[in-house]
């Protein structure tokens, strides 16, 4: 099924899929828009909003740093 | 016609049930007899989940505007629950931006739905606001948590109440925190009844100040030149790593070398971080201004901290506890993808965090302590309790002591107006500790009360007094059937305290509609599953380590 910006924890689980090795600090909001729409499951023609983002990158931590 | 009244009550965390779960309901009466209401906190009380079954108690949230005092779990992680069991509650939260920020990102570690978030609304000093018909002002404190808030409500009838939240009276590097001028300019308002914490307040003194910290953590930098660091550390409570990195830079700066880098492992440091630069509170930039000197902080993931030298690493890690999935235990059993010990180096542990004593924490802490030098960690930890030694203490608490206590005391003697006193009462501790805090304060000649939860103080035409019955305590029980906190499966059980045999008591099961965006379940479905104490399915997050693990791997690197 395609992935839509609000189904943030499924973009964020595709993301470390992708991108397992990411550091995570830092990263900008336009490289985080980029790798979302890289994903091949990815269809949303919309524009993100920092609300949106704020959770794909706040899930996407949770998933990549299992260390808690 | 009804007297109009403003009353004050304690939802939890306050004696019935010791500490954690904090909240507080303040309710205005008009002489129509109509009601208006705000909630001061919703948080959580740990428990032992081997022992009871249950993963945590959270406190009754009441209202639908609620302020946030900080970000502490004892005083925010009630919310998302909350949210689950009544998501189209309409929840409007004040609080400072870190505090958002950060319960924003604990609400998507549980995947809630974008749409069931509350409404966040930012609170700043000096910037007063309405809510409900009460009058809300605003007022920095300092925590070990940023961004720690004291609110005055002043009710339609003009009663003036504060709640002083979690507060010691030392400045703070991160945000405005607590300035006796700021506080006697409330006091010089009227304030009728002041809320005080009384975590610490059985303590004598005054908690020492953070500066305290930068002086502790420089002299073993000072005394470990040449080791590789790793210190554990309570990420929310990030007044305490701030000082880290002030000493960091002070230490540099008086030896002329290069600073070290502060290596950040563990998903909560992540956030904090990113919490605080969103918040205007980057650390590394707070450094700089205040010692000229830049410290680096980077992600254990990244390709700049593999190559930095080991000793030039300082590791901030989770885990203080003994946490099993945190980033220290894992180091502990060797299972840390990011940190080793050095070969070429020695290694020193700093674990920054007294053991809080609960279950067998001290037996977890004991023994990953005892692992880690098994791999040739050097280790070293506070001892709670232990006298403040200047130039030695490396761990201060957040909360303030009697001393503290004291100086709110002559800070309301010296300010508030003739003829109208204040009435001081002790929460957020137990019986002994909220006596305490009444203690000091009636020793300096001002008014005390004394409650427990479920009971109210009633301000009526400027008379405070304390109802003599004690309403019904509730709390709700958290299962998570999953113990998995990507994945959870909560199951929610009202309970109630029963003042004759003075024990809680389950009243029912809550039915909800689970709205987590779950990996296993991304549908709505009935939350909970299976009797107290859970399935036994996939182990996520578990608060504890096992002994029975840890002496395992203790004995492997032996």
């Amino acid at each position: 099924m395609a992935l839509s910006w609000k189904d943030y924890c499924e973009i964020a689980d595709a993301l470390n899929e992708a991108y397992p090795d990411k550091a995570l600090t830092d990263m900008k909001n336009e490289e985080l828009i980029q790798l979302v729409k890289s994903l091949a499951d990815f269809d949303d023609p919309n524009e993100p909003d920092e609300t949106v983002l704020s959770a794909i990158w706040n899930r996407w931590v949770y998933v990549a740093y299992p260390e808690g | 016609m009804t007297e109009k009244r403003t009353e004050f009550e304690s939802l939890g965390g306050n004696n019935l049930d010791g500490i954690g779960g904090n909240a507080k309901k303040i309710t205005y009466t008009a002489e129509d007899g109509t009601k208006r209401s705000i909630q001061i906190d919703c948080g959580m009380k740990f428990s032992d989940k081997a022992v009871t079954g249950v993963d945590n108690y959270i406190a009754p949230l009441e209202c639908d505007d609620l302020l946030i005092t900080h970000a502490h779990a004892d005083h925010i992680a009630g919310i998302v629950h909350h949210i689950q069991m009544n998501p189209d509650k309409p929840l409007n939260i004040y609080a400072d931006k870190f505090t958002h920020e950060f319960m924003f990102a604990e609400m998507t570690k549980q995947g809630l739905p974008l749409d069931k978030m509350p409404k966040f609304h930012d609170v700043k000093d000096g910037e007063k606001f309405s809510v409900n018909g009460f009058e809300i002002e605003p007022v920095p404190v300092t925590h070990s948590a940023p961004g720690a808030i004291a609110f005055v409500v002043e009710s339609p009838d003009g009663t003036r109440l504060m709640d002083l939240g979690d507060f010691k009276t030392t400045k703070v590097e991160l945000g405005k925190g607590w300035e006796d001028d700021r506080i006697a300019q409330v006091f010089a308002k009227g304030i009728d009844v002041c809320f005080c914490d009384s975590t610490s307040t059985t303590s004598k003194e005054v908690t020492p100040s953070y500066d305290a910290v930068t002086k502790g953590f420089k002299k073993i930098l000072y005394d470990n030149p040449n080791a590789q660091m790793m210190v554990g550390t309570i990420a929310r409570s990030a007044q305490q790593m701030m000082a880290d990195v002030i000493a960091v830079a002070e230490y540099a700066k008086e030896t002329g070398t290069k600073p070290r880098t502060f290596i950040l492992d563990g998903a909560s440091l992540i956030q904090v971080n990113n919490c605080l630069n969103k918040s205007g509170m980057n650390m590394s930039q707070v450094c700089y201004e205040r010692t000229g000197v830049r410290v680096n902080i980077v992600d254990a993931k990244s390709p700049e901290a593999k190559a930095i030298p080991p000793q030039e690493r300082i590791y901030m890690v989770t885990g203080t506890q003994g946490e099993q999935m945190a980033s220290m235990a894992r180091v502990a059993r060797g299972e840390n993808r990011n940190i080793h010990p050095s070969s070429t180096c020695p290694n020193l542990c700093v674990n920054q965090q007294a053991v809080i004593p609960s279950g067998n924490n001290q037996v977890i802490v004991d023994e990953m302590m005892e692992m880690l030098r098994a791999q040739g960690w050097k280790t070293m930890i506070p001892e709670r309790g232990a006298p403040f030694v200047d130039g030695e203490t490396y761990y201060v608490s957040g909360h303030g002591r009697a001393g503290d206590m004291e100086k709110v005391a002559d800070l309301a003697a010296a300010n508030q107006p003739a003829g109208r006193p204040c009435t001081f009462i002790g929460i957020h501790g137990d019986e002994a500790q909220t006596k305490a805090t009444e203690e000091i304060f009636k020793n300096k000649g001002q008014k005390v009360e004394h409650i427990t939860n479920a009971q109210k103080v009633v301000v009526s035409k400027g008379q405070v007094q304390v109802s003599s019955t004690i309403g019904k305590a509730s709390r709700i029980a958290v299962i998570d059937d999953n113990d998995n906190f990507m994945d959870p499966d909560f199951r929610y059980i009202k309970q109630a305290f029963n003042p004759v045999s003075k024990k809680w008591e389950d009243v029912k099961q809550i039915d909800y509609e689970k709205i987590l965006v779950s990996k296993n379940d991304r549908k709505h479905s009935k939350g909970g599953k299976g009797g107290r104490g859970g399935k036994g399915g996939k182990k996520g997050h578990r608060r504890e380590m096992s002994p029975q693990l840890m002496q395992q791997m203790a004995q492997k690197y032996r």
